[in-house]
């Protein structure tokens, strides 16, 4: 006998049922549990992220729509868009400040799972995914800050391209790749839009899909202290427990990003000159400063190496080791790594100083 | 503009025939058939070779620099051979090789009530060069900045100054984010209050949702 419906809403319900198969994904969601403890806030910082992702998405694409990639109009095109766009410049701070808090949520979310020393086994993969993210999530920021074309985002970006130059062997090509010739110009314009608009985000959603299967299928990680003793840690549905408790977060995150759009709005600078002389004081956004700073301190020669390049090789040293972070603390879940605790401590109040000296200098 | 005409007096070390060039280069052919010890004499010479370029007085147009930003080295001559009378902002003639000829278009920035007469290389600082476009006839434009050393002195006395009024002149000046009237300031402020009581009565609504599930993960339901 065939169940046929006995409504309108029943029909469409069995309509879509039909299609998608819906049903089964929400039965999945809530067999799915997530521990629940006093460190759960973290775990909210990933979902943050997604969020604005989200925000960055649909406000680049209103931004994309009146922007001009090319050295005559980028500026006045971003102009444009906060003089004549109606709200257009509350929504180029909005693009800024998701952007701010973006960076600033993966750095936490990186920090608490390098402290909760949730990479190890079998989480290896999710790490170094998490590393590409980070490493992606910062190539946004300095490809999108040259976009607007203004005096201090060329002379930023010339210091920035210009960078990789000391790296034996590959570094010039590096530089010459990034900038598309010899020097940042009309070329480096469009390259940059091109990664930030297409590539990055190509890179992003691929990397986000790879980052969230090998989440799904290892499942959230215990606090240490809970595995160390052997202790079960108390466990909620994800849905629809933890997606309210989520969505919370969500609607706060979102008012103040709002709210701080609005009152703290980004303003843009006077038009590149690319035949002008670097203004005085650059710095890079805040993000880069603690390395801005790390390089300021390094004098021009050490001996008979630059010390440019010393110092480069350092942070690259330093970058391998916390990529392969996992390989290096490869004890099993549960066993406590007080040396890696005490050298990411001191790692993460060195980049604090620096950030905050290079900001108060 | 006050026309300028140029003085055809080039540094020796800008142009490739000068005796240094000539003397590098003898040595690194004497270093080719030297076999492995080449790679560290050219190593050695090439780092002198960038030193000296380096500390030239006219370091921004030394041999190193002076390349356009598709990286195709620029050997500036004055061409025509004779004086010529040129506007100042329009172009010189650089010849790259003989088969290639450089438009050098150049935009002079002189110190204020100056008059300078003739082109002199020396008195000059380039910034870097730049491809301007690129003909079928195989000719290639570029683009430079001058500025004479009076005039830099003058622009760092002034406090900037000067690149502030520039600035000013050309409206390049910064954008500072604000309401265009009064309306958009009200709507927005409107919505921000909007926003945040909707946020107040949906956080309401979420913390008894959350209760209510927790209560029933409780019972087991």
């Amino acid at each position: 006998m065939i169940n046929r419906p006995k409504n309108l809403k029943e029909y469409k319900g069995k309509w879509w049922e039909e299609r998608l198969g819906w049903q089964a994904i929400v039965t999945f969601l809530r067999q799915k549990k997530v521990p629940q403890s006093e460190h759960s806030l973290w775990l909210y910082t990933g979902s943050l992220i997604l969020l604005f992702l989200a925000i960055q998405v649909i406000t680049g694409i209103v931004l994309a729509l009146y922007y001009k990639p090319t050295v005559a109009e980028a500026n006045v095109s971003v102009r444009r868009i906060m003089t004549e766009v109606p709200l257009g410049w509350i929504i180029r701070s909005v693009h800024f400040w998701s952007a701010t808090g973006m960076i600033a949520t993966v750095f936490v979310h990186m920090i608490s799972i390098w402290l909760l020393k949730s990479y190890r086994r079998p989480r290896e993969l999710t790490w170094i995914t998490g590393v590409f993210l980070l490493i992606i999530t910062l190539g946004f920021g300095f490809t999108g800050y040259l976009l607007p074309w203004d005096s201090l985002s060329l002379a930023a970006t010339k210091v920035g391209t210009d960078i990789p130059r000391v790296i034996p062997v590959i570094g010039s090509w590096i530089s010459k790749f990034l900038r598309g010739g010899e020097d940042v110009g009309a070329d480096t314009l469009t390259r940059f839009y091109l990664f930030h608009i297409c590539l990055l985000p190509l890179m992003i959603f691929l990397l986000i899909g790879v980052h969230v299967f090998l989440i799904q299928k290892h499942g959230v990680s215990c606090p240490l202290k809970y595995e160390i003793k052997g202790i079960r840690v108390e466990e909620i549905p994800f849905w629809p427990d933890f997606v309210l408790r989520e969505t919370r977060i969500w609607l706060i995150a979102l008012g103040v990003l709002i709210t701080i759009s609005i009152f703290l709005p980004r303003s843009l600078g006077p038009q590149a000159d690319m035949l002008a002389p670097t203004p005085t004081g650059i710095k890079p956004e805040w993000y880069f400063l603690f390395l801005f700073q790390t390089l300021k301190l390094f004098p021009s020669k050490i001996f008979f190496i630059s010390g440019e390049s010393l110092a480069l090789l350092i942070i690259l040293l330093f970058l391998g080791l916390f990529f392969f972070l996992p390989l290096i603390d490869n004890r099993p879940a549960g066993k406590k790594g007080k040396i890696i605790t005490v050298l990411s401590i001191v790692m993460i109040v060195y980049a604090i100083a620096m950030t905050i000296w290079s900001l108060v200098e | 503009m006050k026309p300028v005409t140029i003085n055809n007096e080039v540094p020796e070390r800008m142009i490739p025939s000068a005796p240094i060039n000539k003397l590098l280069f003898k040595i690194f052919d004497i270093l080719k058939i030297i076999g492995p010890i080449k790679i560290i004499g050219g190593v050695i010479l090439f780092i002198i070779f960038i030193n000296w370029s380096i500390s030239s007085s006219f370091s921004a147009i030394s041999l190193k620099k002076l390349r356009s930003n598709d990286g195709i080295p620029l050997l500036p001559r004055p061409w025509p051979a004779e004086q010529s009378s040129v506007e100042p902002g329009n172009f010189k003639l650089v010849e790259l090789d003989r088969f290639l000829t450089c438009f050098f278009k150049i935009d002079l920035l002189k110190a204020k009530g100056k008059k300078e007469e003739t082109l002199d290389w020396t008195k000059w600082e380039w910034a870097r060069v730049f491809k301007l476009e690129q003909e079928k006839s195989g000719s290639l434009f570029f683009m430079a900045k001058g500025k004479e050393k009076s005039y830099v002195a003058n622009e760092d006395s002034d406090g900037g100054k000067q690149e502030a009024g520039k600035n000013k002149t050309e409206g390049k000046e910064i954008i500072k984010p604000e309401f265009k009237n009064i309306k958009e300031k009200t709507s927005v402020y409107v919505f921000l209050a909007w926003l945040w009581l909707v946020i107040g009565v949906l956080l309401y609504i979420l913390n008894e949702q959350i209760k209510e599930a927790e209560r029933r993960r409780q019972l087991g339901l």
